[in-house]
């Protein structure tokens, strides 16, 4: 499994992304100050925004997902069953109990913004993509909850893409990545 | 003093809580009800039953600034230089005193350079900056920041703690989970 950043460039206003890079299975940890353009790389290696030019080549990575910045902005069900149902799961595998993910008819929007990032990672973790792009997954997740994500980042196959400013509790194996003013470096 | 007395909201059941002037974390597991806290505080939320007074007032009489979690939830207008200057604006403020008020305050904190950006178009952690930056421009008697840290990397973390202490702000509540910030604080409620 292979993604290949092939002199990716991509302009927003004053703002340019350049990366040319090459990731492969197993855990990648990128870290950059807040507006260095990380969030916009996760979307490129999501396929969400396609490259002003240069050319991203995929091998071998069937599906990507990546569970955005934001929880809020994701949220498309109705009820939080409804919400797991959109992503394909039945909101009764074994990470929603791992990550005290409620299932229910109680609306997502009611939800703190720490029970709703644990809802929508048990979401994804229980979807299991062959590339997972987490943008600060730690984000607003209490200690013990952090714990639990970092097992379950270094538990999965295929590749994982971890954006997050957390020092504590980041997955210690990791490839790690350092993004500034919009180019990225290999640690 | 902010004084708590019966309160009872939600998950929320605090019998009697002072908090003292300063930098005070509130810690606590997803759901603890730590943001049901800080909006009661704040004045956002009116409590079931029980009172929160700020120097004897109640909250929704101070001048309190809240910056919420979900950082879209306290951008109201397009453009950053308008939102900074929105409080001094509603407070009907001569304009060259706003003026000279949002470009020395987006100095001191830093982003000057996001002024005539368009909000949307910002990162998640500019969205925060921008955010506080607006919430103190009035020099308020309460600052609340719900999880401010959730979005800004340790560097940009630290220097708008020391930004937001050269402000004097008498009463400062600031949820979060990182223990270095919680080690900041002066006091800490643990809910």
């Amino acid at each position: 499994m292979r993604l290949v950043l092939d002199a990716v460039r991509c302009t927003r206003g004053d703002f340019s992304l350049c990366a040319d890079a090459e990731f492969s299975s197993g855990v990648h940890l990128v870290t950059g100050r807040i507006g260095a353009g990380k969030s916009m790389l996760g979307s490129v290696l999501a396929g969400l925004i396609r490259p002003d030019s240069g050319q991203v080549v995929l091998e071998d990575c069937g599906s990507r997902i990546l569970l955005m910045q934001f929880p809020e902005y994701q949220v498309t069900g109705a009820s939080l069953s409804a919400e797991a149902a959109s992503w394909g799961v039945m909101g009764t595998e074994p990470v929603f109990s791992l990550l005290g993910a409620k299932t229910g008819s109680q609306d997502p929007f009611s939800l703190s913004r720490g029970e709703l990032k644990r809802l929508m990672l048990a979401c994804v973790f229980a979807k299991d993509p062959d590339v997972l792009v987490l943008d600060e997954p730690y984000a607003s997740l209490d200690e013990e909850a952090k714990g639990i994500l970092t097992e379950l980042i270094e538990a999965r196959r295929g590749m994982t893409v971890v954006f997050s400013h957390e020092s504590e509790f980041a997955p210690q194996t990791a490839v790690t990545w350092r993004m500034e003013r919009g180019g990225l470096v290999r640690e | 003093m902010i004084e708590i007395e019966d309160l009872r909201h939600g998950v929320l059941d605090i019998p009697s809580l002072g908090i003292a002037p300063g930098l005070t974390a509130v810690s606590g597991r997803n759901g603890a009800g730590k943001t049901t806290l800080l909006k009661i505080c704040s004045g956002l939320l009116l409590p079931d039953s029980g009172s929160v007074k700020i120097d004897g007032v109640e909250p929704r009489m101070q001048n309190a600034g809240y910056v919420s979690e979900f950082p879209d939830r306290h951008l109201l207008f397009g453009i950053v230089y308008d939102e900074i200057a929105s409080t001094l604006r509603f407070a009907r403020l001569p304009a060259d005193e706003i003026d000279r008020r949002v470009r020395q305050t987006a100095e001191e904190a830093g982003i000057v350079h996001l002024l005539d950006r368009e909000c949307r178009t910002l990162s998640g952690g500019e969205k925060m900056l921008v955010g506080i930056t607006a919430a103190i421009i009035d020099d308020p008697v309460l600052l609340v920041l719900d999880e401010p840290d959730s979005h800004l990397d340790p560097v940009t973390a630290e220097e708008f703690l020391a930004f937001v202490s050269s402000r004097k702000i008498p009463y400062v509540l600031w949820s979060s989970h990182s223990r270095t910030l919680l080690s900041n604080a002066e006091a800490e409620v643990r809910l």
